[in-house]
């Protein structure tokens, strides 16, 4: 038997079941080609090489007059100040979902004795964040270094990359925790979910001892938990045009613009001259006008990046996510992309 | 292997010939019966995540239906395929959102009724450990022995050496040796 073979027999229950086709083939042949997966950008004129920032004009798809007092731990996550809140609130991207409910949301789940409540949401065009209060009433302790979701989905838009994470709350609890769920794209296509209604499901609370890896891992909590509510967010991004060529060894890049919101920003750059395969990662860091850089996570990748290790220059354009803080647009002094400093003016 | 240049060449059939600009419903039909199942296998493997590798799937299509019309038949429709399919799991992987990875065995992946799989011990450590490796040793080994592309192949795939490649497998090997030997021993002693 062929190593093939054995992978199949080993695999023989993972198959493309009718709605996963039905899936494809609404998206593709029965769908009309009309820039479906366009990304759609406001576009200003580059004045030099040094540039001009667009600030963000008018708020965009968000329910009128809810400014929204934040979840307290979704803020604590995000570091974000009163300030911030209050800001991003107004502009549309962030809102408490439990304010200004409507009657069709489904925000709360309980099943075997943990109910889990969607809270927060931070919405773009590229970016998703949703935050959720985990509680469990049964006496089931709970705990984020061992425990996670055997399976969470999310419906409405399609999204390449998505991780979710339990995180302590600020007040320490053994029986109430907070859970996020992060999506996106990472290619640089716009997925709009703002004003469309999105299914969130949760399956299964599992469990093993971190400590002990001859445990394996069990169904703490056998259960579904599904949510639906209308997303609101904001699709306005603030565009820099950069119009510069780098140098990276014997590679040339030259940038085209960044696309910036609070949530994550995309950026479209070619390959000029140079192998692709030689290119190694270019460090963006945002400055801002205190002083401070912007840091895009706490782990030992501080920044984004223009090109990652793989050196694949996407069609579409490179687009990251910030995942622990939010960019203060408003307060950026400058862009830094490998050696060139692009100062906002 | 019949076809230039060592590739496997699979005849294109007349309803989706390159003179086609686009595919028909039928056409997609087609490629999702032939190609979907080890497509997904391929992605599940690779991204270690059956919901992840479902979107990858769709993806992967959605990719391959813009893109038909510059599919110009030099290599196998399979190998076209996989080579989107591998691009597509890249960017997911490469994204530092995914970090939802550490703890899967091939017990998770095998899907619904896996428990029957439970006798054949020595297939599913195998699994186990090309699990454990760094995704570009895992891909290497999914492309070489699951895909059976040659190096030359999956050189193309993945956009680099024929020699990168050889040299990737071979660690991948001496990494699953490595993994394997304490199982291989417990047998040895049973």
């Amino acid at each position: 038997m062929s190593e093939k073979s054995k992978i199949d027999s080993l695999m023989k229950n993972v198959v493309v079941e009718e709605e996963l086709k039905n899936k494809i083939l609404n998206q593709t042949v029965r769908k009309k080609r009309s820039g479906r997966f366009r990304v759609h950008t406001v576009r200003r004129v580059a004045a030099a090489a040094i540039v001009a920032v667009v600030l963000i004009g008018s708020v965009s798809a968000v329910a009128a007059g809810v400014l929204g007092r934040w979840d307290e731990d979704a803020a604590e996550h995000f570091g974000v100040n009163k300030r911030e809140q209050k800001t991003l609130s107004e502009k549309g991207y962030a809102k408490n979902l439990q304010d200004d409910k409507s009657e069709t949301d489904v925000l709360t789940a309980t099943d075997n004795g943990i109910t889990i409540t969607a809270k927060q949401t931070l919405v773009d065009d590229r970016a998703l964040h949703i935050y959720f209060r985990i509680k469990s009433t049964k006496g089931v302790k709970l705990n984020v270094d061992e425990q996670w979701f055997q399976k969470w989905e999310v419906k409405g838009a399609s999204y390449n990359s998505k991780v979710g994470e339990m995180e302590d709350l600020q007040k320490n609890s053994d029986y109430e925790k907070g859970l996020w769920i992060h999506a996106g794209n990472s290619n640089g296509e716009s997925n709009n979910i703002i004003g469309k209604t999105i299914r969130v499901r949760l399956k299964n609370l599992m469990s093993e001892d971190s400590k002990d890896a001859t445990v394996t891992k069990k169904i703490l909590v056998k259960g579904e938990w599904n949510f639906s509510w209308k997303v609101t967010g904001c699709n306005k991004s603030i565009t820099i045009p950069l119009n510069r060529t780098i140098k990276q060894g014997k590679n040339k890049i030259h940038l085209e613009k960044m696309q910036l919101s609070p949530l994550s920003y995309k950026i479209d750059y070619t390959l000029v001259s140079g192998d692709a395969d030689t290119l190694e990662s270019i460090f963006i860091i945002w400055r801002m006008k205190d002083g401070t850089e912007f840091s895009m996570t706490e782990d030992d990748n501080p920044n984004g990046t223009l090109i990652n290790g793989f050196g694949e220059i996407r069609p579409n354009g490179q687009t990251e996510f910030f995942d622990t803080n939010l960019l203060d647009v408003e307060n950026l002094k400058s862009i830094v992309i490998g050696d060139e400093e692009f100062v906002i003016e | 292997m019949d076809g230039t240049d060592g590739m496997i060449s699979e005849p294109v059939p007349a309803e989706t010939s390159k003179t086609k600009k686009c595919l028909t419903e039928m056409d997609m039909e087609r490629l999702i019966d032939v190609h979907g199942n080890h497509l997904l296998r391929l992605c599940t493997l690779y991204l270690k995540d059956t919901a992840l590798a479902e979107d990858a799937l769709q993806d992967t299509y959605i990719r391959a239906w813009e893109k038909y019309n510059s599919f110009q038949g030099k290599s196998s429709e399979r190998t076209w395929l996989t080579s989107i399919a591998v691009n597509v799991c890249k960017n997911y992987l490469r994204s530092p959102w995914n970090r939802q990875t550490d703890r899967i065995e091939i017990g998770d992946l095998m899907g619904q009724g896996s428990n029957e799989f439970e006798h054949i011990d020595n297939r599913i450590d195998v699994m186990n450990a090309v699990l454990r490796l760094k995704e570009k040793y895992r891909i290497v080994i999914l492309l070489y022995y699951y895909e059976e592309l040659s190096a030359k192949e999956i050189g193309a795939v993945l956009s680099c050496k024929e020699g990168t490649v050889l040299t990737r497998l071979k660690r991948a090997r001496e990494q699953l040796s490595g993994l394997l030997a304490p199982q291989k021993e417990a047998a040895q002693n049973e």
